[in-house]
């Protein structure tokens, strides 16, 4: 009986949290790329990003973000020194 | 004359000079030395009689108490040395010497402050901590983390002036022993508690902790995740344990950080918002008063440490194997990266307080206490923060991190997998080109499993030292009701699992508030300030530069001489001396009413 009883607290709980969560919080807190794109523009993007608007636009332009960014060209950037074994994924 | 040999094998000293060590020899030999450092600290402390009492002469009268020994002190130093060794081993594949110095001075430092004998030495100690951490987030991920270590410095040096101004009018002042505040009519103990509260990520100032460790890099983020908000806690033990009012607020804030978590897609970010909601369970626990709450808090704290480092050694390892951050990225890892996911899997339960798992234990204590101080409320909200974490973690991580498939097949190598509005280039960690996670960080996350395993199955080794009894933990009916708990809390989880996959965006809190309001404010008042000296541009101008040509030649003045001055040169000097002359001005007014 305790173990049932402990078994619909805890989906009364769940339930709960997920209705603040997912619902209440999701609403309020919870934004979106285009959203904020519409709503405010690039300005605000940038400042939610958090990169002020004119290290966005000199940051796209640079040479070492184009490598970081192109995945093409990871191998070819050594960003930390490497050591073997481990995990291979 | 002091104990120069006390103060030198004094654990947070060898660590702290470690890190000068590191900060003057070569990179490559700061992979080693980090490691050695951690060690030789955590060999100091367990060679240290606990009866030690190190003092040294600081300026005048004043003092540094360097060491002062009890349990809670005892307790917290050897976790902190602990991790130390654990998280120098984890950055063993880096030889970035500036972080890792940093982080050692940062180890270090959390070490002086929990054995810090008066408010002088825990100050400065605290203080040192918050500059070292601030380098560290400095140091992160590309340009985010610069714009976020501002964040964090302006948080963090608003807290510790606050601690020191509420120190400084303590009757004893900066020469009064580390010991409980309760004057809660003195303005000493509100400004001391929001000192402590802003590294306690209590609400409203909880938000550097999400914003600004998933930016710093995956070592900095575990010696972070494991210090700042620890050492608070043990402030929080030492000066405000017993507050009653606190109870209900932490309970609360357990909560809602436990929900915000539930609502993230940054792996990193996720855990950071669960250590707000750990330490608010901390915060609860000793609020609520007694040793048995004191001794919940600091147990929890070091669980904490042990689980949550776990997780976030997981979540590094996926970001440097895979160079990938958000949860809609994920899925399936577990077959790719086994040794990991069984790790997260063991830290899940952990951290949810599954019975014969760590948190289990600690958390029983916190629970205890609130139960006893018959705050019910308080006791269902925490027990609530508890299913939230089950749920957050132990099934959203588990589920749609490492069993899931994939929504999309990832290209072999990396995805920088950006959310639509974090789409600045950070720094992809080299390894992610052979896509591999290096021996030792493979190493430090099984070490620290290991203990989070024996801690979970023999709780009575922490128990012990902190003279608690655990005779009831394993009761029949105590672990009944954690597994039904959680059984229950399973279903609506299983049923929900589609509503509850995690979306691609931004989820902003009371960082809404500066990231956005106080931004467009400020530019707002920019441009008016703008338009004002535009419209008087030409008054200002030729003001400056007549006070400049003054005082570049004073005949000038009394027309005993021309002056050939540059133009240029006389405008910065009068420009200088306008804003000296209105810092004087407020200076004189200040003084004025002060009188």
């Amino acid at each position: 009986m305790m173990l049932l009883k402990y078994f619909m607290y805890g989906i009364l709980a769940s339930g709960i949290l997920i209705f603040i969560a997912k619902v209440l919080l999701y609403g309020i807190a919870h934004r979106d790329g285009d959203y904020y794109e519409r709503k405010y523009g690039e300005l605000d993007r940038a400042s939610l990003s958090g990169i002020s608007e004119d290290e966005a636009s000199v940051g796209a332009d640079s040479d070492a973000d184009k490598d970081i960014r192109d995945l093409s060209n990871i191998p070819g950037i050594v960003h930390e020194d490497e050591e073997g074994g481990g995990e291979d994924v | 004359m002091y104990d120069l040999a006390g103060v030198l094998l004094h654990p947070g000293i060898v660590l702290i000079l470690a890190g000068a060590v590191i900060a003057l020899l070569p990179k490559a030999a700061s992979r080693y030395l980090l490691p050695l450092g951690a060690l030789a600290a955590l060999a100091a402390l367990l060679g240290t009689d606990k009866g030690l009492s190190v003092e040294v002469p600081f300026a005048g009268e004043l003092k540094l108490s360097l060491f002062v020994c009890d349990e809670i002190s005892w307790f917290f130093g050897l976790v902190f040395a602990v991790i130390g060794v654990i998280g120098s081993v984890y950055s063993m594949d880096k030889g970035r010497r500036g972080e890792k110095a940093a982080s050692a001075v940062y180890a270090g430092s959390a070490l002086m402050t929990v054995f810090a004998g008066n408010m002088l030495t825990f100050i400065i100690f605290w203080e040192v901590m918050a500059v070292a951490s601030i380098y560290m987030v400095f140091q992160g991920n590309g340009p985010d983390a610069r714009r976020s270590s501002y964040r964090y410095m302006v948080m963090h040096l608003f807290g510790g002036n606050m601690l020191l101004a509420g120190v400084m009018l303590l009757p004893a002042g900066i020469t009064a022993a580390v010991g409980p505040v309760t004057d809660t009519d003195s303005l000493a103990y509100w400004l001391m508690f929001i000192g402590i509260g802003v590294n306690c990520a209590l609400p409203p100032f909880h938000t550097w902790v999400a914003d600004s460790y998933p930016q710093a890099t995956p070592e900095s983020q575990l010696f972070m995740g494991s210090y700042t908000t620890k050492v608070a806690v043990y402030a929080m033990i030492r000066f405000f344990a017993g507050t009653e009012w606190l109870v209900i607020f932490a309970a609360v804030t357990a909560v809602l950080a436990a929900c915000m978590a539930l609502i993230e897609n940054d792996l990193r970010k996720l855990l950071s918002y669960h250590i707000v909601s750990q330490v608010a369970m901390m915060v609860a626990g000793l609020a609520a008063g007694g040793d048995v709450g004191a001794a919940g808090a600091a147990m929890h704290a070091a669980f904490n440490i042990l689980y949550k480092g776990v997780l976030l050694m997981a979540a590094g390892n996926i970001f440097t194997a895979l160079g990938l951050r958000y949860i809609t990225d994920m899925g399936g890892l577990a077959r790719k990266m086994p040794v990991t996911a069984v790790c997260a899997f063991i830290a899940s339960f952990a951290i949810a307080g599954v019975p014969y798992f760590s948190g289990f234990a600690s958390k029983a204590l916190i629970m205890d206490a609130i139960h006893a101080g018959g705050f019910n409320m308080s006791y269902i909200l925490v027990t609530m923060a508890g299913v939230g974490t089950w749920l957050s973690i132990t099934m959203k991580i588990n589920y749609f991190v490492f069993i899931k498939k994939p929504e999309r097949e990832l290209p072999a190598g990396a995805s920088p997998g950006r959310a639509p509005l974090d789409d600045t280039p950070g720094r992809v960690p080299a390894s992610v080109a052979t896509g591999r996670v290096p021996a030792c960080k493979v190493l430090a996350m099984a070490a620290a499993t290991v203990l989070v395993v024996i801690t979970g199955i023999r709780p009575e080794i922490c128990y012990d030292m902190l003279s608690m009894d655990p005779s009831h933990l394993f009761a029949a009916d105590h672990v009944l009701e954690y597994i039904g708990l959680f059984a229950g809390a399973t279903v609506p989880f299983v049923l929900l699992r589609t509503f509850m996959a995690p979306h691609q965006g931004i989820n902003l809190d009371v960082d809404r508030f500066y990231r956005i309001t106080l931004y467009r404010g400020v530019f707002a008042l920019s441009d008016v300030v703008h338009l004002f000296f535009a419209k008087y541009a030409v008054i200002f101008d030729n003001f400056y530069r007549s006070v400049g040509d003054a005082l570049r030649s004073p005949g000038r003045v009394f027309g005993l001489r021309t002056t050939d001055s540059k133009e240029e040169n006389a405008r910065s000097i009068g420009e200088m001396v306008h804003v000296l002359a209105i810092l004087c001005v407020i200076a004189l007014i200040t003084i004025l009413v002060m009188d």
